[in-house]
């Protein structure tokens, strides 16, 4: 799971012409750590539902790494 | 002298005139097995000025039902008229009273029905000397609006009618070769689907884009293959029968049609004495919102574009986005045949752009690669989020995109 979150956070990262990250861990926050705006939260949430079949944002608003592992 | 080619199938004028003298019966709605059987039960109808429902051959119970069908029903008609020659023909169905009900395409999956006086779907229609000789590439549905343009255009002029319409490429390109095409009629999918050629086509002399918003990159891609082709874009409905034509994507109002025009919150408005008499249309003070939108190119408010159909742009956390003006960038992508872009629910943003892509074949694109190729061309917001690559982008019974 870690890893197909990895390739995801990277996929959107590559299409903003940001460099790839080489790990994820818990407390990485979206938007601090990971620099994603509003357009890129969007965009990991349809790919986290292909991917998985759950809808991340679906009951509130995900912050962390670490939050998506419990919707997970 | 034919009048239509259909794969294996052919039907001459000798064969029509031959019809409407041996006949009795009509259905005046009809499920039909093929175009030849739909256009020689229509051509007799309209000889014999009765009322006709132009019914696609695929609705479905439910599209039946709902609006109040009875069809294939076999109606006698005591004295058909005789008719004598080719000439005849085609006076008696010019003159007609029939009138005749047409169903909107539903692409959004909704079909109604409109009822038109004959001489109301004809009044674009030219008739000359010059035509006699015009041989039509049938690209149209003939139940749709547009369709029934290119029958009467044909038939008035005594044209030939080659079917193409849903064909492939290779299909449409030996039509055009091998019977000397001089007149195509489409939608802005059929003409995107066919490019790019690797031949030109010299017997093309007319070419008519409608149905569907077009641009002008397409219209320059186009004139490139038919260099000998005028390019005329239509605008018309279901609901109001054709109205405007242009040789370009700016169409002008014209000194007659002034007061008859206006635009209100950017979607155009068309005043009743342009499309003659209609019973189902609501009308707002007598125009008919069209639920197009459209915007002025000069301060003279002489010269407007088509930009969007009302109910299909996308909020996106607030943002508006035109699908087609996402649509229009993709197409200009030289690996990218046809695309289709919509707004998906998103919890973080309302809804989000997705857009579906259809490439030319052996070619390979990968998503950060269309990224970058919008990157700076539209804004962020109207970026689609989510790029899928599919074999084929699914057309509707008109031809044109279907709208998810």
């Amino acid at each position: 799971m870690q890893e197909k979150l990895l390739i995801i956070i990277n996929s959107i990262k590559r299409n903003k012409f940001e460099d790839p990250i080489s790990e994820i861990n818990p407390e990485q926050k979206l938007r601090e750590d990971l620099n994603f705006d509003s357009f890129d939260l969007a965009e990991l949430t349809v790919k986290i539902e292909e991917e998985f079949g759950v809808d991340i944002f679906e009951d509130g608003l995900v912050n962390s790494v670490n939050e998506i592992y419990a919707k997970l | 002298m034919f009048f239509l080619i259909d794969r294996n199938v052919s039907l001459s004028y000798e064969e029509i005139l031959l019809h409407v003298n041996h006949s009795n019966f009509f259905t005046d709605c009809y499920i039909y097995p093929d175009i030849r059987s739909f256009l020689l039960n229509w051509i007799f109808a309209l000889v014999n000025e009765k009322n006709i429902a132009l019914m696609d051959s695929d609705l479905s119970e439910k599209e039946i039902t709902s609006n109040d069908l009875k069809v294939n029903r076999l109606i006698k008609i005591d004295h058909p008229k005789k008719i004598n020659s080719v000439e005849e023909l085609v006076n008696s169905i010019r003159n007609s009273n029939s009138e005749i009900t047409l169903f909107t395409s539903g692409t959004t999956g909704f079909t109604r029905k409109f009822t038109h006086p004959l001489k109301n779907l004809i009044r674009k229609i030219n008739i000359s000397d010059e035509r006699k000789n015009d041989v039509w590439g049938f690209a149209f549905n003939p139940t749709h609006v547009a369709g029934v343009q290119v029958f009467f255009q044909a038939i008035l002029n005594q044209n030939l009618l080659v079917n193409v319409f849903m064909e492939s490429k290779d299909f449409v390109i030996n039509a055009i070769n091998e019977y000397k095409i001089t007149n195509l009629s489409s939608t802005p999918t059929f003409y995107r689907l066919l490019l790019p050629l690797d031949q030109t086509f010299n017997s093309v002399k007319k070419i008519t884009i409608g149905g569907e918003k077009s641009d002008n990159y397409l219209v320059s891609q186009v004139v490139k293959y038919f260099p000998n082709a005028r390019i005329n874009n239509v605008y018309g409905s279901t609901e109001t029968g054709p109205l405007f034509s242009s040789q370009n994507d700016e169409f002008i109002v014209q000194d007659k049609h002034i007061g008859l025009i206006k635009v209100v919150e950017d979607e155009l408005y068309i005043h009743k004495d342009l499309f003659g008499k209609t019973t189902q249309l609501h009308l707002i003070d007598d125009f008919y919102a069209t639920g197009d939108l459209v915007e002025w190119i000069d301060n003279e408010k002489r010269r407007f574009r088509f930009t969007s159909r009302k109910n299909e742009l996308i909020n996106v956390g607030g943002y508006k986005v035109n699908p087609y003006e996402v649509e229009d960038e993709l197409t200009q992508h030289p690996k990218i045949r046809n695309v289709r872009v919509f707004g998906k629910p998103n919890a973080v943003l309302g809804n989000v752009i997705c857009c579906e892509i259809e490439l030319l074949p052996d070619l390979e694109l990968k998503e950060e690669e269309v990224r970058f190729f919008l990157n700076g061309k539209i804004q962020n917001f109207k970026i689609p989020r989510k790029i899928t690559f599919v074999e084929k982008i699914d057309l509707t019974r008109t031809g044109k995109k279907k709208i998810v």
